[in-house]
């Protein structure tokens, strides 16, 4: 039996490590809910790091399982039957083993990722409220800016706001971008703007947005092309940056970007959902 | 709405056994239809009766406490069903909120 001391200190690995983890429960056996449920935790490269669910076979069923849905990003929890999930992946005598002991058992996945990354090149007053809109949906923030009295606390009073005053490309190289992280390019020039751009664009980011006008997004993306970045690094940048909810002060610049991001992860159309009322007319 | 992550769970869960205290942690586990609440919602509920966490607010929340204390005295697990549709006692607009959909919550006792 895993003690919650255990799991705490796997998941806390984990995370640290950048990677999901996801705890599987024997939840329900016999119709009936498990006092003391075995567990089996698993990382989201297929690793089984602790715990088991009663045996070696369910155990691997059950950390397919867990990967697959680490994979979807939309995925938090999910309960199955062993039985189903058996059936979509191969059989054997193995598996009809744990299919006559615990095939109407029910599992729980309950899956924790690493936190978001929200990386702002700019401390103007986009990148500001761009600040704000992010630490209400529970993003790391991090802000860059060459200029000290831009990249201050006094801008920045969240203390969870981590700060970095140093020049774009430094501060860029020295963090590791990974695919929890979101990059927002909202400098105070054009010409920061594409440094910043250059940087990461090849990098494993979920999401890199920069500001600008069509025009300017198109010209950067020319230039770009002729130094050879490839078609489908640029195809990925969203420039202009965020949703057309016709935002004009920094804060629903923060929120049309935000929204953007947040349909980037979540899937959906970013279309207004209902159909019938007075957003008809904007479809 | 902040939801409890698995870390803080465990760790209240830690804190918990370190004190010799009982913890019981309800977790909606499955939804269908149109619901306020959302699956991986968490709701700890101490012996005294505090909580921590939500599982989406109103009266499913009182609802999942009361049984949550139930399952601490008992110190057995259980696997409640809830259906929001069609409440005979409580009439839509005085509930404060339309919802037609069911919940599976699974609370579990952690001594």
């Amino acid at each position: 039996m895993l003690s919650a001391t255990q799991i705490s200190l796997a998941l806390k690995q984990s995370l640290a490590d950048g990677e999901a983890m996801c705890i599987v429960s024997l939840m329900e056996m016999d119709g009936r809910p498990v006092a003391q449920a075995a567990r089996l935790l698993v990382r989201d490269g297929g690793a089984l790091i602790g715990g088991s669910l009663g045996g070696r076979a369910l155990d691997e069923i059950a950390a397919r399982h867990a990967v697959a849905l680490m994979k979807d990003e939309r995925q938090e929890i999910a309960v199955a039957p062993v039985g189903e999930i058996i059936t979509t992946l191969e059989n054997g005598i193995e598996a009809d083993r744990v299919k006559d002991r615990f095939g109407a058992a029910r599992l729980l996945f309950e899956i924790s990722r690493p936190p978001l990354e929200l990386i702002i090149c700019g401390g103007g007053h986009v990148g500001q409220a761009v600040a704000k809109v992010g630490a209400l949906l529970d993003f790391k923030i991090t802000v860059i800016d060459d200029r000290a009295e831009f990249s201050s606390r006094e801008k920045f009073p969240d203390p969870n706001v981590r700060l970095i005053t140093d020049d774009f490309l430094a501060a860029l190289r020295s963090l590791k971008i990974t695919p929890v992280s979101h990059v927002v390019i909202v400098t105070r020039g054009h010409r920061h703007d594409e440094i910043c751009l250059r940087e990461v664009i090849e990098k494993p980011a979920r999401y890199i947005g920069m500001i600008g006008s069509r025009r300017r997004a198109t010209t950067i993306r020319e230039h770009m092309r002729r130094d050879g970045v490839a078609g489908e690094h640029l195809r990925r940048v969203h420039s202009p940056i965020g949703l057309d909810i016709g935002a004009m002060t920094p804060e629903e610049i923060a929120l049309a970007i935000l929204a953007e991001i947040v349909l980037t992860r979540r899937g959906g159309s970013g279309a207004p959902k209902g159909a019938e009322g007075p957003m008809a007319r904007a479809r | 709405m902040s939801l409890l992550t698995q870390s803080e769970v465990y760790a209240e869960i830690t804190k918990a056994q370190g004190a010799k205290r009982k913890l019981a942690v309800a977790t909606i586990v499955t939804t269908s239809g149109s619901t306020p609440q959302r699956t991986g919602a968490k709701l700890l509920v101490f012996e005294d009766g505090r909580m921590m966490g939500t599982v989406g607010g109103g009266c499913v929340e009182a609802d999942v406490w009361a049984e949550a204390r139930e399952a601490l005295a008992e110190n057995k697990p259980r696997l409640c069903k809830f259906s929001l549709r069609d409440n005979p006692d409580v009439p839509p607009d005085e509930e404060g909120m339309i919802c037609g959909g069911d919940m599976e919550v699974f609370i579990e006792v952690w001594n």
